[in-house]
């Protein structure tokens, strides 16, 4: 037996003598009391300073439950600005850290110029050693080779005056105010519009967040367990103490203290009410629930944004009861909870079923649900026990969207096959739109005769039409890690835009009489190869919406580039063109465009716009984004911007418009 | 959806706060001190389980417990003691119960049928103990001599050191 099991027996010894002295006065008779009393005084006032540390200190143990009502979290691009900015490493080298972000900064700023001023790269240089290719006087000055200490004395002590004071009134420091001045002077060049004038809390940098430490420390009382997504092994079961009952026998002691001293027999019953609950908390065994969960949807394969109703039902198979039981239904990361709760606290009889029901909004793909999260508490609440259920049958939310054409025509580049269809060629012929006259030959048909000429001058010549034929086109959307980011958060990533827009161009191009394929830019194997026909369209529908590439609310990993690049280049056939969806935030995008225009495959970008305005990294993001699109243009690769809020039909057809010009 | 609100729970909140008030009630009218340190419970009580925060609530309930001894000590009856020291502790349980189930689970969820039965389990230990004690005050404890409180002191010290020393 261990010590404190030793201290239990002598205190219920103690606590048996004490009320035989009460049944037989005189049974137990104490000489010099008053001593006694001091020494016994004292010796519950250590204990109870212990006991009431140890509840100031140990903390409260409890488990902790995920966020499983919000969609998984969407990064917005340029989240983190230093991730940004050491894309722009000059030399590799390290600076000290204000250095070397200048310096980083300063390369963006070369870039930008000679982009979008077409003047070289010594002389934007140049312009911003001289700090003349902006306006603004804190970026100038930020950028210029010398830093601007070349101000007059008097007025680089004012300025400093001032921007100590200005860094007391907010949370941004001086240092992020110049680097937030100096890329909206940048994304000014590049031509994007200005983000929001007030400045953004810590200018992006990541592990500066003062508040979250602030936020830990107030709430420091209390240690929460991590949720079963962080666990290594869900099968496992875990169990702590919570420490709900600690300091409970501190009533005990105080109570007894106080009746003892004051000779005050009623505060002594306050002490027996302490003892009681010490004793009742003392039980710290935690309940092991043997649960078994059944989870019916309905409908199972709704359509996007309809609501799916889940009731989960859970039986308790022991033969004890449960007297508290925590439930959390493992919804799939996509999907939001729009009505009810798939969290539940109740008691189970042994054999008892009890069934709750919330409902889900509907987003394309295959959603599988997480395990039942229950957390197990005994009577007393002194103990806990977690563990994860799954339901013996597993259902998915199946969500098929249906395709539907893009209402414009989706532009693929003129290149002809044999076959015919309406993509437009560069070749004369038969077809709808005029396209040139050439001399008459004989046999030319009657009604390709150019009578008005002819009635005109005599000459017999003949109108050609533009040919329409068929291309093979192979969609590639970019499912990258890159790519899975968004605007806002807990809403659709640019992935999920990018499908949107494949299965809208794949509808229309298959209409059109074309050949379509589709691959994703991602770390699995998904590949379907051109083909025409309902069956083709019915296979490319289920993959584009539940391809595991395409799995919305989770965060894919990053594809290894060379290895994917080989595979789509011994699948794609020598004739076909590629149109790319791909937000265009990493550099493995930019590479794939480029690579497969120079081995022949005419590509096309369509890129949704994921950039958002509201930090200083988010504006620099977009700025790169700029210089991607920029590159691929002058690669003569075609790239249509397609902004975040514009059907792709808009987008489209603003593009084609601009290029016919 | 903006977030999971993950404050106390009502049921539990409003048990704990009445348990406050209950216990502030039996104590405080008769002594200047227990009226003011339960007073103070009652308030920190209510904080606590407003801003979902433990440290408020136990040290509420604290204050509640000072209240009753002090009420005690100035001759309250001795079921009010006992009830007002049952409620003090009941308060404690329910508002710390309704902190970990709303952090856990959050107020959307259904944890009636939960909090029922934790709360009337807390509730029914003071009961019987309230009665067993108010039985063996009846019986003379008031009258014995200081032997039997002193045994008493050294079994509540031993439970104590043993539940401190068990529990870590």
């Amino acid at each position: 037996m261990n010590r404190s099991g030793l201290l239990a027996v002598a205190g219920v010894l103690a606590f048996g003598l004490g009320l035989a002295t009460l049944a037989v006065p005189g049974l137990v008779a104490l000489g010099a009391e008053g001593a006694v009393l001091v020494v016994v005084g004292l010796l519950a006032l250590v204990q109870i300073v212990r006991v009431g540390r140890a509840r100031y200190r140990g903390q409260i143990r409890r488990a902790g439950t995920a966020d499983a009502e919000l969609s998984a979290d969407v990064e917005s691009p340029g989240a983190d600005l230093g991730a940004v900015l050491d894309e722009f490493d000059p030399d590799g080298y390290r600076y000290a850290q204000g250095g070397r972000r200048r310096s980083q900064l300063r390369r963006v700023a070369v870039e930008a110029l000679t982009r979008s001023d077409d003047c070289s790269e010594t002389e934007a240089r140049e312009r911003i050693a001289t700090g003349i290719w902006t306006d603004d006087p804190v970026a100038a000055a930020f950028l210029a080779e010398d830093g601007g200490d070349d101000l007059p004395l008097l007025s680089q002590l004012g300025s400093r005056l001032r921007s100590r004071l200005r860094s007391r009134l907010t949370t941004e420091s001086a240092y992020q105010r110049r680097i937030r001045r100096t890329t909206d002077a940048i994304a000014a060049v590049t031509g994007l519009p200005p983000g929001p004038a007030t400045a953004d809390s810590a200018a992006g940098f990541r592990s500066r967040s003062r508040l979250a430490s602030i936020g830990q420390r107030l709430t420091g009382d209390v240690e929460t367990g991590e949720p079963p997504s962080a666990w290594d092994d869900t099968d496992q079961s875990r169990r702590r103490s919570t420490g709900h009952w600690r300091g409970v026998s501190a009533v005990a002691l105080v109570g007894i203290t106080v009746g003892v001293l004051a000779e005050q027999a009623t505060a002594l019953l306050v002490g027996v009410v302490g003892i009681s609950y010490a004793a009742y908390a003392r039980s710290t065994t935690p309940p092991s629930p043997t649960l078994s969960v059944e989870r019916t949807l309905s409908p199972e394969t709704p359509s996007p944004g309809e609501s799916v109703t889940v009731t989960v039902s859970v039986t308790n198979d022991g033969d004890r009861t449960l007297p508290d039981l925590r439930l959390v239904d493992g919804v799939p990361p996509a999907l939001s909870v729009v009505d009810g709760s798939p969290r539940l606290g109740t008691a189970l009889r042994a054999g008892e079923t009890v069934s709750y029901e919330y409902a889900v909004e509907a987003r394309r793909g295959s959603h599988a649900f997480d395990p039942v999260h229950v957390v197990a508490r005994n009577l007393a609440g002194t103990a806990e026990r977690e563990r994860t259920v799954s339901p013996a049958e597993a259902t998915p939310i199946q969500c098929v969207p249906p395709l539907e054409p893009v209402e414009t025509a989706v532009p693929v580049r003129r290149q002809p096959t044999g076959l015919t269809g309406r993509a437009k060629t560069d070749i004369g012929g038969e077809g709808a739109e005029f396209f040139a006259t050439r001399p008459y030959r004989p046999g030319d048909p009657l009604h390709r005769i150019d009578w008005n000429r002819r009635a005109k001058s005599g000459d017999l010549a003949t109108l050609e039409l533009r040919e329409e034929r068929s291309v093979t086109v192979v969609l590639v959307v970019d499912a990258s890690d890159g790519a899975a980011v968004g605007p806002e958060p807990r809403e659709a990533t640019a992935i999920d835009r990018s499908v949107d827009g494949a299965r809208q161009a794949f509808t229309a191009l298959l209409d059109d009489g074309n050949r379509v394929g589709v691959a994703a830019l991602a770390d699995g194997d998904c590949w379907i190869p051109p083909g025409a026909g309902e069956v083709h369209r019915t296979r490319v529908r289920e993959l584009l919406a539940t391809d595991p590439a395409f799995a919305p609310g989770r965060r894919p990993p990053s594809p290894s580039f060379y290895a994917w690049f080989s595979r789509l280049r011994r699948r794609l056939p020598g004739d076909a063109q590629v149109v790319l969806f791909s937000p265009l935030c990493s550099d493995d995008a930019v590479l794939a465009a480029t690579r497969l225009e120079a081995h022949g495959y005419p590509v096309t970008v369509v890129s949704p716009d994921p950039t958002s305005r509201q930090t200083t990294g988010n504006r620099l993001a977009a700025v790169v984004r700029r210089f991607r699109m920029a590159d691929l243009r002058s690669g003569g690769v075609p790239v249509v911007d397609w902004g975040w809020d514009d059907p792709l039909a808009v987008a489209l057809a603003r593009s084609t418009r601009r290029w016919s010009r | 959806m903006t977030g999971v609100d993950r404050g106390p729970t009502r049921s539990s909140s409003v048990v704990a706060v009445a348990a406050a008030i209950v216990a502030f009630l039996l104590s405080g009218p008769y002594d200047w001190v227990a009226l003011a340190a339960s007073g103070l419970g009652v308030a920190l009580v209510a904080v606590g389980v407003l801003t979902g925060r433990h440290a408020p609530v136990t040290a509420g309930s604290a204050g509640l417990v000072v209240g009753v001894l002090a009420g005690a000590v100035a001759n309250t009856p001795p079921l009010f003691v006992l009830g007002g020291a049952v409620a003090a502790v009941v308060a404690w349980d329910a508002g710390g119960t309704a902190i970990d189930l709303g952090n856990q689970l959050g107020r959307g969820a259904g944890t009636t049928r939960l909090e029922l039965v934790h709360v009337g389990s807390t509730a029914l230990v003071g009961v019987v103990t309230a009665v067993g004690s108010l039985a063996l005050y009846r019986t003379g404890l008031g009258r014995a001599s200081m032997a039997v409180p002193m045994l008493l002191v050294v079994a509540a010290l031993c439970i104590a050191v043993a539940l401190t020393v068990g529990s870590e």
